[in-house]
């Protein structure tokens, strides 16, 4: 019974996983982008999966990671989403820091359920995609991130394309995603890359994991003006991006995280602004 | 103090008629002058009066060591009653916050490396200082060299009160900050949570207490000592313990306990006499143990707490995995820093406010002794009622001189000063509230803040001191006079308490103030003997009545009448 369950279950790195018809565009791209960088571990549930498939892959990734409730992040991916012409982003599901098969479960369903929510309907009008989305859910190892991270190959404000911007604010990305705190904001030139500018912000809050699931919290006194990243940690961050753009193909705008000292690749998703 | 309230930002504040106000420096009534009620509850002698100010003097030497973003502290004595005044640096806004910056900057490295600064540093010249006058032969000395041994004993009081201020600062800065982190990271935790991660330590307050314990347990094991004990008024134990062997036994051991923690009268006031002088509080205290089972021995309490303590560190750490390892860092370097810090803001005021103020008292009743002899003075603690440089003339000829009429004139004085109504504020209004820094917030959690108005008839407000509920009679004392009446199990109800009154917390069943906040003295304190206290409620002496039944709520900072 497990077994055959099991069979549905895409794990991120194998060629399966790269086909977007069944895992969906994030998950697909990461998937393809796992076996060169360093992606925390996961599956993918095509669109439909049952929940017991679910449980039983949960169990599984708890013992590939030696743990016996790994905490993980649940995303929804849908088959059309980050897609080079409209990106999706902030349209469906995120739950971070879910831990154990009946959180997983009801993460996963309500993840599969966002795709039908009106917000990501009127997106999917809005860009001229079908209305009958299937949405796949890609479940992940949580990195518990010292540091949250978004970089852009390009300005996202201005289009400029020899520029690489990275944000990063203390936590997990929700608060930095969700635009709760103005993060620190390095300028890089592609070249290099070179640092031109960096402007350290004072962090109010941060997204921290707690119980089942994250809170937000004040940052202590004493980090809230301080730089969440050493100069040499930020050209790292906007070396990733560099990399990922070179092997999507295109600019991108990449969720990554610091822990522990190392860098993760979160997220990626093409920038659909630019001219 | 209505008043005070309706006047706008930076308006003189109007002075009663019958609290004549004379200052002594021109740019004085410029400035926002507070009486601190909690460490000066009661009018000052003259010579009380002259400590204080060497006590502001040492105040601004700390700020400025540590840069703070103010000119001076000011100390002074109106009417025999202490005031104070921070007077504030006149700089631009971004030339003040540079310094504020400095200072926090300052502050946190001293923070940093507490633990070293008070045990290698400041703690070894406090000693020196206190070796130098035990090895003086107070009552063997010559006029000249008790002269010369006065002039001395003031210069080395005022280097005291530097070394207190280069102490407290950092280390209730420490507390606080911690504090403020904690509710930063632990939202909906209270102050009390973070205060559970500092309980149980062995400070000097918890070791005289346990002394006193120690006390009465011997008490209860010879049938002699317990009789006197039992039965007379605390003040005719010395003598008729005296009458049997045991009593004789028991009385030495007391001895010995207050030759090491005995060293503390009132406060800061050096005028009244100490526990070695006048053993009746140690005593009342020890009566009172006696009648608490075995299972209340102050070490077992502290034992709680400890383990309690470390509980409420295991759940913080358990919580702080799912943060940045760099805030994570932090929490441990500011608990590490605030438990040394908590025993710190307790141990200085062993060493300095007892153990210095009662050398220095030694010094001044034997010139007080000398002067009396030559009838320069009538009995030797008239010598309180001298100035300084009027003590130093007479001790220069003290034949010459008799103050005697000037001493009666001024105890007078004093019995009027004492029935004053004493105004909170004079001078001028701040300009606006102070800007938010360690510091302010530090001193906002140690004086309190105006308390929030009674949500109910019959109840008051003030700060959650110390968590728990319970009931009792209410015992108002306005001084450690009146001490006596406190029996176990009372409310006591006063409108602070210093140090000096730590022992009466063994005694209460709870403690309401009408000043202070939650790290006042009174609160630490009374988290320590895990009894709830409500503090700053600014009315509770006047409006709980002395004898009326009432329930303190420490958790939610609530006291009411039933």
């Amino acid at each position: 019974m497990v077994m055959d369950a099991l069979e549905e279950v895409l794990w991120l790195g194998e060629p399966a996983a790269h086909d977007r018809a069944r895992v969906g565009g994030k998950a697909a791209q990461l998937s393809r982008l796992a076996a060169r960088f360093e992606v925390p571990p996961g599956f993918c549930l095509p669109a439909g999966t049952a929940a017991s498939t679910a449980a039983a892959a949960y169990r599984e990734l708890a013992q590939r990671l030696g743990e016996e409730k790994p905490a993980v992040a649940v995303r929804s991916s849908g088959v059309d989403e980050d897609g080079a012409a409209a990106s999706f982003a902030g349209q469906h599901e995120t739950f971070l820091h879910v831990r154990g098969e009946d959180a997983v479960v009801t993460c996963v369903e309500a993840c599969a359920a966002s795709a039908q929510a009106d917000g990501a309907l009127a997106y999917r009008r809005a860009h001229g995609l079908c209305e009958a989305a299937e949405c796949a859910v890609l479940v992940q190892a949580l990195v518990l991130a010292d540091v949250a991270l978004v970089a852009f190959t390009a300005d996202p404000v201005t289009g400029d394309r020899d520029r690489i911007v990275v944000n990063a604010t203390w936590g997990l990305g929700e608060s930095l995603v969700g635009g709760t705190v103005t993060p620190d904001a390095y300028v890089l030139h592609r070249d290099g890359p070179a640092l031109v500018d960096r402007a350290i912000a004072v962090k109010r809050r941060m997204t921290v994991a707690a119980g089942e699931g994250t809170r937000e919290v004040d940052v202590p006194a004493s980090l809230r003006a301080l730089a969440c990243l050493e100069d040499a940690q930020a050209l790292e961050t906007a070396g990733l991006a560099l990399s990922v753009e070179a092997e999507m193909g295109h600019p991108v705008d990449i969720e990554a995280a610091w822990a522990d000292g190392r860098l993760h690749l979160l997220q990626c998703r093409p920038i659909t602004t630019l001219s | 103090m209505q008043q005070t309230q309706t006047l706008a930002p930076g308006a003189p504040i109007p002075v009663p008629p019958e609290f004549p106000v004379q200052w002594s420096r021109p740019d004085d009534p410029q400035q926002f002058w507070e009486h601190d009620r909690m460490h000066f509850p009661e009018a000052l002698t003259p010579m009380d009066g002259a400590v204080i100010v060497r006590l502001g003097a040492g105040f601004t030497f700390g700020a400025r060591a540590y840069e703070l973003p103010l000119d001076e502290v000011r100390m002074t004595v109106i009417n025999g009653w202490q005031y104070q005044a921070i007077v504030p640096k006149l700089l631009p806004p971004e030339e003040m916050e540079e310094l504020g910056r400095r200072a926090e900057a300052n502050l946190m490295g001293a923070i940093g490396r507490l633990g070293s600064l008070w045990e290698d540093d400041l703690l070894p010249e406090i000693r020196e200082h206190l070796a130098w006058w035990a090895a003086f032969d107070l009552a063997g000395s010559s006029e000249a060299d008790l002269a010369a041994h006065l002039r001395e004993t003031w210069r080395r009081l005022g280097r005291l009160w530097e070394l207190h201020f280069l102490t407290v600062l950092p280390s209730y800065i420490a507390v606080s900050e911690f504090d403020e982190m904690c509710r930063a990271l632990f939202e909906g935790s209270a102050l009390l949570d973070s205060m559970r991660m500092l309980g149980g330590f062995d400070s000097l307050t918890v070791r005289g207490d346990q002394g006193l314990w120690r006390l009465s347990r011997k008490a209860l094991t010879a049938p002699e000592v317990q009789d006197v004990l039992e039965r007379r008024a605390a003040h005719e134990v010395p003598a008729a313990l005296e009458e049997t062997g045991p009593g004789r036994d028991f009385l030495d051991a007391l001895g010995k306990h207050l030759d090491e923690f005995g060293q503390r009268g009132h406060g800061v006031n050096l005028s009244s006499p100490s526990w070695i002088e006048d053993p009746t509080p140690a005593i009342k205290v020890i009566k009172d143990l006696m009648g608490r089972p075995d299972g209340e021995a102050p070490a077992i309490a502290t034992r709680e707490k400890a383990d309690e303590r470390e509980a409420a560190i295991a759940a913080a750490r358990e919580t702080l995995q799912g943060y940045p390892a760099p805030v994570r860092e932090q929490f441990e370097g500011m608990l590490a820093a605030a438990q040394v810090g908590a025993v710190i803001t307790e141990d200085h005021a062993y060493y300095i406010d007892f153990c210095g103020g009662y050398r220095v008292r030694c010094v001044l009743m034997e010139c007080g002794r000398r002067l009396a002899l030559a009838d320069a003075l009538s009995r030797p603690d008239d010598v309180f009622f001298l100035e300084p440089v009027e003590l130093e003339e007479a001790m220069a000829s003290p034949g010459m001189a008799d103050m005697r009429e000037l001493v009666a004139l001024r105890r007078t004085e004093l019995e009027q000063q004492r029935a004053m109504d004493v105004p909170r504020h004079l001078g001028t209004l701040p300009p606006g509230p102070p800007p938010d820094s360690p510091i302010g917030r530090f001193i906002g959690k140690f004086f309190g803040v105006p308390p929030a108005p009674p949500q109910a008839p019959g109840e008051l407000r003030g700060a959650p001191g110390s968590a728990g509920v319970v009931r009792g009679r209410a015992r108002v004392i306005r001084s450690l006079a009146e001490a006596e009446r406190l029996a176990s199990g009372e409310v006591l109800v006063t409108e602070t308490t210093s140090p000096p009154w730590t022992p009466l917390f063994g005694v209460a069943a709870a403690i309401v103030t009408d000043t202070g906040g939650a790290l006042s003295h009174c609160a630490v304190v009374a988290r320590e003997y895990g009894i709830p206290a409500v503090v700053g409620t600014d009315v509770a002496t006047s409006a709980i009545p002395d004898g009326a039944e009432i329930e303190v709520d420490g958790t939610a900072g609530i006291v009411r009448l039933v």
